[in-house]
Parts: structure tokens; C-alpha cells; sequence
């Protein structure tokens, strides 16, 4: 007994950085009410996530080698933990570099304290070894993204956009939480070393596959995929731009990774039916491959018929969870490429490009007005060449054309599917399908960059530069088009964190 | 193949226990209930002031504020009764873990604080 009371709480030496980072986002919450220039409170956020990186970075070096053994802890560190917290925290630093100037003086103390305690709440996911830690995390995340989402755009449409995504958030923490419950119900454990101990000796229970699908549903509305994706452009249309690239990314990198994690850590030692030798863990899987067809042909669908560029991108955010799905469908059973990796080494290429589109687009603007249609785009490529070919380069990588990294993530899916052994034919349905798909999603992103090359500028837009955001915007254009010619840099990193070695 | 089915038995039994429940009680209501309606039985609210209009009024949202302000408080609040009866009873924590978790709810209690002087400084509690 006592051990177990010692190995929650030494939990915290594990979460250092996240520790930090909330810490952080108190004190920006206290000091928020003193009157202190705008740019202090991006700067702070900033240097809170960097001192959080330097001790996850520094972290394999002094935690002794058992920690990385699983243990009843409410955290746990082990490599592909360690290399998701990475990208959580990457991805935060890009979304404070592209909000640095967006937030009005009054609430800046209040977003960037949000926008921090959103990422040390994906840290936790990421890090989490216990359904209470994993919930705990989630609800940081989304807590902190309303609020981040009403202090960037306060007028009707806003609201509007802010109060849905509440609603249905809470509605799918609710989902989450049933399942949780019911796995409760059938083991009596919440922390997932003692649930995998106990789903051994279980044999058949419904409970489990039933909490499973539940399990799947609430997540799923993070990932806004298909059944689950309705909020997905109503919000992001509604929303300030950068609120949709918030949207369009952190849920996506803490939804996937949960997913991955329930399935391997909890699901997977649990058995469907015991005479015909069922995995839960395979039958979880075919629905996941359910959601990603439909999530990518729906997805497409929608975004053929839209003309507002940030509805647009929603449905191509739906799309892309589905390509996504594929990869975590694929499993580790992929010969040549393990699905998971492909994920993972997709997930990193699409925050880069995702960052890339949404703050370019959030550079087109008149003064407060920002383009929202993709006719108020034309001839950009005149009017601003740069901002165009940035806009280009994410473009052509949420497509998968080369010379993007766009393009390898599409292929290391398809081959994660592909790949699958004998007796898997749904997965080599599923990249087929994945291949029309991508085909289709090229004609509307496409669409935009033609209008942007071929025709007339009909508006002319701010010169004035926002360099923060120009920053995080260059960064994802050209991380997106240098790690196409180097793909082995980010590859290998995934990699070797998915075969058990720390480190990049 | 019948020991397989008969897993699923207790979420059957669940699902139709739910189901006789709501539909029960449904038909209980209409059972039991005396049928006399008269006009000031039928009124929302059978003792209270006489309502003026439709009761689909839009409330103030500064009463939501309040709500969850109240529900901020109140459930932390009610977090420390668990504490207190697990941290001190003879079965609860070990006696060496008890300063620990003395320590991890003076922690909470400076974060509640931090939180009400916020609250306060911001004027949530002023109705305005």
C-alpha cells in the first residue's frame, strides 16, 4: 500500500515541464491584473514553454532507467511519450508566435495564460498513465480553449462559434467519461498498468468493448472525425483565425495520441470473445477504419462545395483526421511501415503545414478585415508574392504533392495500410481509398492556388508586417519544404522513439 | 457460442432496466396522479406569485456567472471533507504520507485563493 501512495506522488518528478508551464500560467493570471504592456505576456508564455522543453529535453538524461518501466504511477515516461510531448510543445510555441500580436491589450494576460495552460494540459494527456490523469489533461485542454476561443473574437459571430464548441465539448467529455466508467465497472482499476494486469485474467467481458467504442466517440469529437464533426466549420468560420488554427491542430495532436494510447496501453489486452480468439483491440480498429472512410470521403466532399476559405479548411481538417485514422487503423502490423509511426510522422508534417496555411491566411487582411472568401484572394501572388507562396507551399502539402512533406506523410500512410499481412483486406481497401482521396482534396486546394496565380488582384491588402506570425508562418512553410528533401531527419526521430530509444 | 452471448446479459439487463424505469415512472405518474385540472392547479407553480407572461424568459447571464462561481467554491470546498476523513482516519494514509498530503491541500488551498483574489480583483462578484 504504501508503495503505491509513494509512486503517486513522486508522479511529479515526471511532469516537470508541465508543472512549469502551469505555474507559469498562474502567475500570467494574477499579473494579468496589473498594467503591464502587451508584448510582455506572449513573451512570458514563450519563455515558459522553452524553460518546459529545455527539462523535457533534459529529462531522459537524470530520471534513473526504472521510471521508464511501467509502473502504477499517475504518469509515466517512455520514448514515444517523450517524443509526443516534444510535438506538443512545438506546436504551442508556433501558436504563441502566430498570436503575438492578434490578442487586444486587455485580455493578452488572459489568452497567453490559457494558451500556456492549454499546452502543459496536452502534456498531460500525452504523459498520462491513468484514465484520472488522461481526463484530468483533456479537461485542461479544453477548458482552456474556450476561453482562448472568446477572448479572440468577441462579436456575434464569435460567440456563437465559442458557445457551440462548449456545448459539444462538454457533451463528448461526457461521452468519454461514460466509458470510462464502464471500464471501471468491469475492472475496478483506473491506472493502466493494474487495468492491463486485471483485462488479462478477465476473459470475455462487453463491457469492455462497449466502454471502447464510447472511449473512441469522445475522443473523436476532438478529432472532429466524421459522426462527431459537425461543430468543425461552423466554428472555424466563426471563429478569429487564429482560434480555427488552435482548433485546427492542438486537438488533433492530443486526440491522436490519447487514442493511440488507450488502444495499445488499455485495449489491447483485453479479449472480445474468447472461442473465436477476438481481440477488443481489433474489433476497436474496424471502427476506427469506418471513421476514417467516412471522416476522408466526407470530409472531401464538403470542402468541394465551400467558398469560404476557413470552412474550406475545416473540411479538409476532417479529411485529413481521416487520412490519419488510416495510420492508426494500420496499426504496428504494417511490414515495411508501422502505422503508428506514419501517424505520428504525419501528425508532426500537418501541425507544420496547418501553421503554415492558417497564418499565412491570417496575414491577408485590410486593417482589422481579414479575407475569408477565396475570391477575396485573387491574384495575391501579385500583390503579395511571398505571403502567396507560403500559402502555396501548405496548400501543396495538405494535398500531397511533392516537393512538400506533405507528400511522404501521404505516402508512409498508404504504405502503413498497404503493407498490412494477409487476412487485413479492409486495410488495403482503406488505402485505396485514401489515394482517391487524396486525389479528390487536390482539386479544391488546387482551386485556391490558382486563384491566387492565375487571375487579377482585385483588393490590396496591409503591408504592414506582423513579425511574430510572418515567423511561425516561415517556419512551417519551410520546415514543410526542407524536410521533404531530409525526411529521414523527422522519420528516424519517430522512428526510433516507436522501437524504445529516448532521444532524437 | 451460448457462454459468449450470455456476457452481454448484464448490459441487456441494464439497457431494459433503464427503459422500464423512465416508462415506469411515466405510467405511474399517469396512474396515480388524480385527473382534476383546474385552472390554478394547472399554473407553473401551484402556490407561488401569479406569473406575469411566458415562462420562456431569457435569464440574466449574470446568474450563470454566479452559478459557477457557487460551483467553483462550493465543490472544491466539499474536496476537503474526503481529505480530511481519508488523510486522518486510523485506516486512511500511511502516518509518514500524512504531512505530504497536509502539504498538497495548503497547495490547493493557495491556488482557491489565488483564484478568489483574481475573481475579486476582476470584479466577478460585483453584479453589474
Amino acid at each position: 500500500m504504501d508503495g503505491i501512495y509513494r509512486t503517486i506522488i513522486d508522479s511529479w518528478k515526471l511532469i516537470l515541464p508541465e508543472l512549469t508551464l502551469l505555474s507559469a500560467s498562474a502567475a500570467m493570471f494574477v499579473g494579468s491584473l496589473l498594467r503591464v504592456p502587451r508584448t510582455v505576456w506572449p513573451l512570458v508564455s514563450l519563455g515558459a514553454i522553452t524553460c518546459g522543453m529545455l527539462l523535457w529535453v533534459g529529462e531522459h538524461g537524470w530520471l534513473a532507467k526504472d521510471e521508464f518501466i511501467p509502473s502504477a504511477s499517475l504518469f509515466i515516461t517512455d520514448p514515444w511519450r517523450w517524443l509526443g510531448r516534444g510535438i506538443v510543445y512545438a506546436t504551442g510555441s508556433l501558436l504563441v508566435l502566430s498570436a503575438w500580436q492578434q490578442v487586444s491589450a486587455a485580455y493578452a494576460g488572459e489568452y497567453f495564460a490559457c494558451l500556456t495552460s492549454l499546452v502543459a494540459g496536452a502534456g498531460l494527456v500525452v504523459a498520462a498513465n491513468d484514465l484520472v490523469s488522461l481526463f484530468l489533461g483533456l479537461e485542461i485542454v479544453s477548458l482552456s480553449t474556450y476561453v482562448v476561443l472568446y477572448i479572440s473574437r468577441r462579436d456575434l459571430s464569435g460567440l456563437e462559434a465559442t458557445i457551440k464548441y462548449f456545448l459539444l465539448s462538454i457533451f463528448s467529455s461526457a461521452i468519454f467519461l461514460f466509458g470510462v466508467s464502464l471500464l471501471y465497472l468491469a475492472v475496478g482499476r483506473t491506472n493502466y498498468l493494474q487495468i492491463r494486469l486485471q483485462l488479462q485474467d478477465l476473459g470475455n467481458n462487453p463491457l469492455v468493448l462497449v466502454s471502447g467504442l464510447f472511449v473512441i466517440g469522445g475522443l473523436g469529437f476532438r478529432l472532429a472525425a466524421v459522426p462527431f464533426h459537425f461543430y468543425a466549420p461552423e466554428v472555424f468560420a466563426g471563429t478569429h483565425p487564429i482560434g480555427a488554427a488552435l482548433l485546427a491542430v492542438m486537438p488533433k495532436v492530443v486526440g491522436f495520441l490519447a487514442i493511440y494510447q488507450v488502444l495499445t496501453e488499455i485495449y489491447a489486452a483485453a479479449v472480445a470473445t474468447v472461442a473465436l480468439n477476438i481481440q477488443v483491440s481489433s474489433l476497436l480498429l474496424l471502427t476506427i477504419s469506418v471513421l476514417a472512410g467516412a471522416s476522408m470521403l466526407l470530409g472531401n466532399l464538403g470542402a468541394l462545395q465551400q467558398d469560404n476559405i476557413y470552412r474550406l479548411l475545416a473540411y479538409s481538417s476532417i479529411a485529413h483526421t481521416g487520412y490519419m485514422l488510416v495510420g492508426l487503423a494500420a496499426g504496428a502490423k504494417g511490414q515495411l511501415v508501422a502505422g503508428e509511426q506514419a501517424l505520428v510522422f504525419y501528425l508532426g508534417a500537418y501541425v507544420l503545414m496547418s501553421v503554415g496555411v492558417f497564418v499565412g491566411l491570417l496575414c491577408v487582411r485590410q486593417g482589422e478585415k481579414l479575407a475569408e472568401y477565396i475570391d477575396e484572394l485573387s491574384g495575391l501572388a501579385r500583390s503579395r508574392p511571398m505571403l502567396a507562396l507560403c500559402l502555396a507551399v501548405g496548400l501543396l502539402s495538405l494535398t500531397g504533392l511533392p516537393p512538400t512533406l506533405g507528400f511522404w506523410g501521404k505516402v508512409l500512410l498508404f504504405l502503413a495500410a498497404w503493407n498490412a499481412p494477409e487476412g487485413q483486406p479492409t486495410l488495403r481497401y482503406l488505402a485505396v481509398f485514401l489515394a482517391v482521396n487524396a486525389a479528390i482534396g487536390a482539386w479544391y486546394y488546387l482551386r485556391v492556388i490558382g486563384v491566387m496565380y492565375l487571375r487579377q488582384p482585385v483588393r490590396s491588402y496591409d503591408r504592414a508586417v506582423d513579425i511574430p506570425a510572418w515567423l511561425a508562418c516561415g517556419i512551417g512553410t519551410v520546415a514543410t519544404l526542407v524536410l521533404f528533401f531530409v525526411p529521414g531527419l523527422w522519420w528516424g526521430t519517430v522512428a526510433r522513439a516507436f522501437s524504445g530509444t529516448v532521444g532524437p | 457460442m451460448a457462454t459468449e452471448l450470455s456476457a452481454w446479459q448484464p448490459l441487456g439487463l441494464y439497457l431494459l432496466a433503464i427503459l422500464a424505469f423512465v416508462l415506469g415512472v411515466l405510467a405511474l405518474a399517469h396512474l396515480v396522479a388524480p385527473p382534476r385540472p383546474r385552472p390554478i392547479k394547472d399554473m407553473p407553480y401551484e402556490s407561488g406569485v401569479d406569473p406575469l407572461g411566458d415562462a420562456r424568459l431569457r435569464f440574466d447571464i449574470r446568474y450563470y456567472l454566479i452559478a459557477v462561481l457557487f460551483l467553483l467554491f462550493d465543490v472544491e470546498l466539499l474536496f476537503l471533507y474526503p481529505w480530511a476523513v481519508a488523510a486522518y482516519a486510523d485506516n486512511g494514509l500511511p502516518v509518514a504520507l500524512r504531512d505530504a498530503a497536509f502539504l498538497g491541500v495548503l497547495v490547493f488551498l493557495g491556488l482557491l485563493i489565488i483564484g478568489y483574489l483574481y475573481e475579486w480583483a476582476k470584479g466577478g462578484f460585483r453584479w453589474r
